[in-house]
């Protein structure tokens, strides 16, 4: 019987562990680009930065990965992408804020690891598009994967 | 006593394959999008043209002579920024020989158009020493002219005399 109630205990909080959500608030936007000009979106430009929240349990440790590409595509032509190693930021408060995040300079390129918090994580994602002198204009695209897992820590 | 905790590991391992799912990978993507606007053109499309000079005797071609006025031709993306920079010839070569003479650009001898004005009636008139900054029209097109001064000597050597005169135009991503 005694077996039973620490199941059971242990059954209760394996279903008071919700399995962690990715919402995609915003896509990575560069808008117009210029042929020949570099352009920057940074980490804390609202609407154009990407920005992704993720929920789950509160405090429980989660690693976070980026696959970044390298180029966005367009009717078979590309752009060069740069993501430099302090393009990314990660607000854990209740009420995060996207130009004065509380982890920022961070590296997209590494294994991330924090906490959740009491609503989640958000993490903001800048970038650099760098368009050829003789770019052909047009509409180009590329994906960029979050993935995220509790460490179980 | 051996039946419960039989049955207490039955479910210890249901737990266990419970479990996983919240340590499952959760993976999110989104996109990257970029739109590139055209590229630029420019069309020489008119010489500065002085005709014939007389020894001794400056010759003016005003920016507001068509025909006579160097003219460019460009095109783009609707109201983006260009920088506009021309490289001016201090003199024309002799075609066939060594001899120069000299070329001079005031201040106000180039102008442009945005496609709204004229050549006669110009959006704006600008120094052809020095940069200059100006949107594409509505249309993405711009038009700009430059006139100058010859200078010939009193011994000035008969014959054609010619220099290229360069306009380099780039968006400023504005």
């Amino acid at each position: 019987m005694k077996y039973l109630v620490v199941i059971s205990a242990f059954l209760l909080l394996a279903a008071s562990c919700p399995a962690q959500t990715i919402t995609l608030n915003n896509d990575l936007i560069f808008g117009n680009v210029f042929p020949g000009i570099p352009m920057t979106i940074t980490k804390y430009s609202v609407g154009s930065a990407a920005e992704f929240h993720v929920a789950g349990t509160s405090g429980a440790e989660i690693s976070i990965q980026f696959a970044l590409p390298t180029y966005m595509h367009g009717s078979g032509f590309n752009i060069e992408m740069i993501f430099f190693e302090t393009d990314c930021s990660i607000d854990t408060l209740a009420s995060p804020s996207q130009t004065s995040p509380l982890f920022d300079n961070l590296n997209p390129w590494t294994t991330l690891v924090y906490r959740l918090g009491s609503a989640g994580l958000t993490l903001w994602l800048g970038g650099t598009a760098i368009p050829k002198v003789v770019q052909p204009p047009g509409s180009y695209t590329a994906t960029i994967v979050l993935t995220v897992a509790y460490t179980g820590a | 006593m051996k039946k419960i905790i039989t049955r207490a590991a039955v479910v210890l391992l249901l737990a266990v394959f419970m479990v996983p799912s919240a340590k499952s990978q959760e993976i999110g993507i989104i996109q990257a999008t970029a739109t590139v606007i055209s590229s630029l053109s420019i069309l020489g499309s008119n010489n500065l043209v002085f005709g014939s000079v007389t020894p001794g005797i400056n010759k003016i071609v005003p920016r507001t002579s068509a025909g006579f006025a160097g003219e460019w031709s460009i095109t783009g993306t609707s109201l983006a920024e260009l920088s506009l920079t021309l490289t001016l010839p201090t003199v024309l070569n002799h075609t066939s020989t060594a001899a120069t003479m000299p070329i001079n650009f005031n201040s106000t001898d180039a102008a442009l158009s945005d496609g709204s004005g004229s050549q006669t009636v110009p959006n704006a008139v600008i120094d052809p020493n020095g940069p200059s900054v100006f949107r594409l029209g509505l249309g993405g097109l711009m038009y700009v002219w430059i006139g100058g001064t010859v200078q010939p000597t009193v011994a000035q050597s008969g014959g054609d005399y010619a220099s290229n005169v360069t306009l380099t135009i780039a968006y400023t991503g504005n």
